[in-house]
């Protein structure tokens, strides 16, 4: 007997899904809304507490690793950092390319989305769900280095051009490319950069960086091509080069 | 170049550079390449950029990453719940803020302490006197003042005194509720008004000499007590004393009990012609000697318990009569009087009392305010207050009149009803 079985019908159970169908006494098929609620306790139940070792843990993919946080296994976060700190960071370092700062920021992504994951809905990947919670800290963060820059008196990019013209003048043989495109990043205002970070070095297709910046998909093409021109623009000279 | 200034020619590159245009507009794309020396130069620089962000080294892992998280996630289960109403980080933040704010309270109170001690002052004085405030203020003055003999015999026979002839606005009072008591102000519904005089009286009984006289000291002493009973004070309140009711009763058992059962037929006779409040049961109780009747009347200078009717109030207040001054003042102040019950006359013919007493608080004793006949007429009830031993002259002598003509009397009990076939009786009626 299924576990959805109700006196006098039989539930055919499809997992996850709001709709439960069920076959009546006539043998009438009948559809009936499930309450997520319901939902969350039927995983729940599906998801008893064993102790998984560590290496089956990593096994697991983070949709079954969340349900087992949920049920109360909350040692599987481990794994979920494991698993994703590394893009965490490196986006963090994107936007703000500083290392001494990036850790705990990244820090605090990781331990907000620990107070958040037992409310984890499933409506999107994990990796999107943390990237936002990454980007929106960041966002925060930048807003608060633009006010501190304010009321001391210094201009947001003074000191990202005064580090491109100085690399730009040295030898090629002795030049790092990449770290010149980095500092041409910082030039670029937030929104733009994010995008432009998100769709070039984390290759994200533009559906899911309209989830993460949380607009619309035409927003994203916009910004993804005006900070290209703006970045463009910054490193003008090192593209020449290089194309030379 | 012209069209590397569009956005949208932009955007389409950049889309074009991702590959996500379709094969028409891509084409259309490298159609334009070919044609556009700046936008094949575009196209490849971003291509260009797009390679050298992709190559982008990626940080070094971090090792020790999961040891911090968890250090410090362990330290934020330890925590102790925020009970703040903000974020903990506020705290200092707040803090200074109050500290700002109270050096500024400080401040203005100190600047302003004068006027700060002026207003509490005068708001302490307001609050006291709303506090302590009498209902009664000032000189108070008797509303019925050189009430003559003819006007206490019409108390005693119909419990009625006039406030204004014109307009028959009265100062009724009854104590044969069942109830208790009760006092009616105001124009309206009265009995019709029979001109009732000691003299027509006194040849009606035929008292001899003594009795005479002791029926004339009655009605002295009565019309005293009613000018001690109807007072007004200086914001136009008017107190009427509570055992008031009781005074024509009183009366009428004061002159009857002087009388000889013959005599007292008499009164009765004339009592029932007139259709007095109260009747009398002729063979029931001994003569008393008028000394004793004296002795019952109230003192003086009793405190008695008052019913004091102001603009917006009916309450309860005991007050301490001093008769003297009051004669006094009311020599001194005559006009004053007349200027006085002119007042109430005039409030009560504009209704101002039924307006005001819809608004009547709770009486400090249980007392019921209405206003019946369309507002015409104040009508006061309460209960009579516990007297201890009853008077057993009263009791005997005088009882409520049950009119023929009111069979069914609202107020009428089985004992009344029993007291008028009684006085109905050929046995009790005639001499």
């Amino acid at each position: 007997m299924e576990a959805g079985e109700t006196s006098g019908s039989v539930a055919i159970s499809f997992p996850k899904s709001k709709w439960q169908e069920t076959v009546n006494l006539v043998g009438v098929r009948e559809r009936s809304f499930v309450p997520s609620s319901v939902r969350t306790k039927e995983r729940m139940a599906q998801h008893e507490q064993v102790q998984f070792p560590v290496a089956t843990l990593r096994e697991f993919d983070d949709e079954r690793l969340i349900h087992l946080f949920q049920s109360g296994n909350q040692d599987v976060y481990r794994v979920l950092v494991e698993r994703h700190q590394e893009r965490v960071r490196n986006l963090l370092y994107s936007i703000f390319h500083d290392r001494d700062f990036i850790d705990d920021l990244a820090q605090e992504v990781f331990i907000k989305a620990y107070h958040a994951l037992p409310n984890f809905r499933f409506e999107s990947s994990f990796y999107t769900w943390l990237y936002r919670i990454a980007v929106n800290r960041s966002r925060d963060e930048l807003r608060r280095k633009k006010t501190k820059k304010f009321f001391s008196f210094q201009t947001l990019d003074d000191g990202a051009d005064q580090e491109i013209e100085m690399k730009l003048s040295v030898a090629p043989e002795s030049r790092d490319d990449h770290e010149l495109v980095s500092l041409g990043l910082q030039k670029l205002p937030e929104k733009f950069r994010t995008a432009v970070i998100l769709k070039d070095i984390d290759g994200l297709p533009y559906e899911e960086i309209a989830e993460i910046m949380n607009c619309e998909l035409g927003t994203v093409k916009s910004r993804i091509s005006r900070g290209r021109t703006m970045l463009r623009k910054a490193i003008e000279p090192l593209l020449k080069e290089v194309h030379a | 170049m012209k069209k590397l200034r569009q956005n949208n020619f932009l955007e389409t590159l950049s889309l074009y550079v991702d590959g996500q245009l379709n094969k028409a507009d891509a084409q259309a794309v490298e159609r334009c390449m070919h044609e556009d020396a700046e936008v094949r130069s575009y196209v490849e620089e971003l291509t260009r950029m797009k390679a050298l962000l992709a190559k982008k080294p990626k940080l070094e892992p971090h090792l020790g990453f999961w040891t911090r998280l968890s250090v410090e996630l362990e330290e934020q289960k330890n925590l102790k719940p925020n009970l703040l109403p903000f974020p903990r980080r506020f705290v200092p933040m707040v803090s200074i803020a109050s500290i700002v704010v109270l050096v500024v309270a400080g401040v203005f109170v100190v600047q302003n302490r004068n006027r700060l001690t002026q207003f509490l002052n005068e708001k302490s004085v307001a609050a006291r006197e709303v506090y302590q405030k009498k209902l009664l203020q000032g000189k108070l003055l008797p509303l019925f003042s050189k009430i003559d003999k003819d006007h206490t015999l019409q108390f005693a026979l119909f419990g009625t005194l006039p406030l204004d002839d014109k307009t028959h606005t009265t100062l009724r009072v009854d104590g044969s509720t069942r109830n208790g008591y009760r006092i009616i102000v105001g124009q309206g519904r009265q009995r019709p008004a029979m001109p009732v005089t000691v003299e027509k009286m006194l040849a009606e009984v035929q008292p001899n000499a003594e009795q005479h006289r002791a029926i004339d000291s009655l009605l002295e002493l009565a019309g005293k007590q009613i000018e001690s009973s109807v007072l007004v004070d200086e914001n136009n309140a008017v107190a009427i004393a509570q055992d008031l009711p009781k005074l024509n009763k009183f009366m009428v058992t004061g002159i009857a009990s002087c009388l000889e059962p013959v005599q007292r037929a008499r009164l009765e006779k004339y009592l029932a012609k007139n259709d007095a409040q109260y009747a009398i049961n002729i063979n029931q109780a001994p003569v008393e000697q008028a000394e004793k009747i004296y002795q019952k009347m109230r003192p003086h200078d009793a405190e008695v318990q008052f019913v004091v009717i102001t603009q917006d109030t009916v309450a309860s207040s005991r007050v301490q009569i001093n008769i003297q001054n009051i004669r006094q003042q009311m020599e001194e102040n005559f006009a004053a009087i007349e200027s006085r019950r002119n007042e109430l006359v005039r409030r009560m013919m504009a209704r101002d009392f039924n307006r005001a007493m819809r608004n009547v608080p709770t009486p400090q004793q249980p007392m019921q305010v209405s206003s019946p006949d369309d507002g015409n007429i104040l009508q006061v009830e309460y209960p009579a207050p516990h007297e201890g031993q009853t008077n057993s002259v009263e009791q005997l002598l005088v009882a409520p009149r049950v009119r023929h003509s009111m069979t069914i009397h609202q107020e009428a009990t089985p004992q009344d009803q029993e007291r008028a076939r009684v006085n109905a009786s050929p046995n009790n009626g005639g001499e």
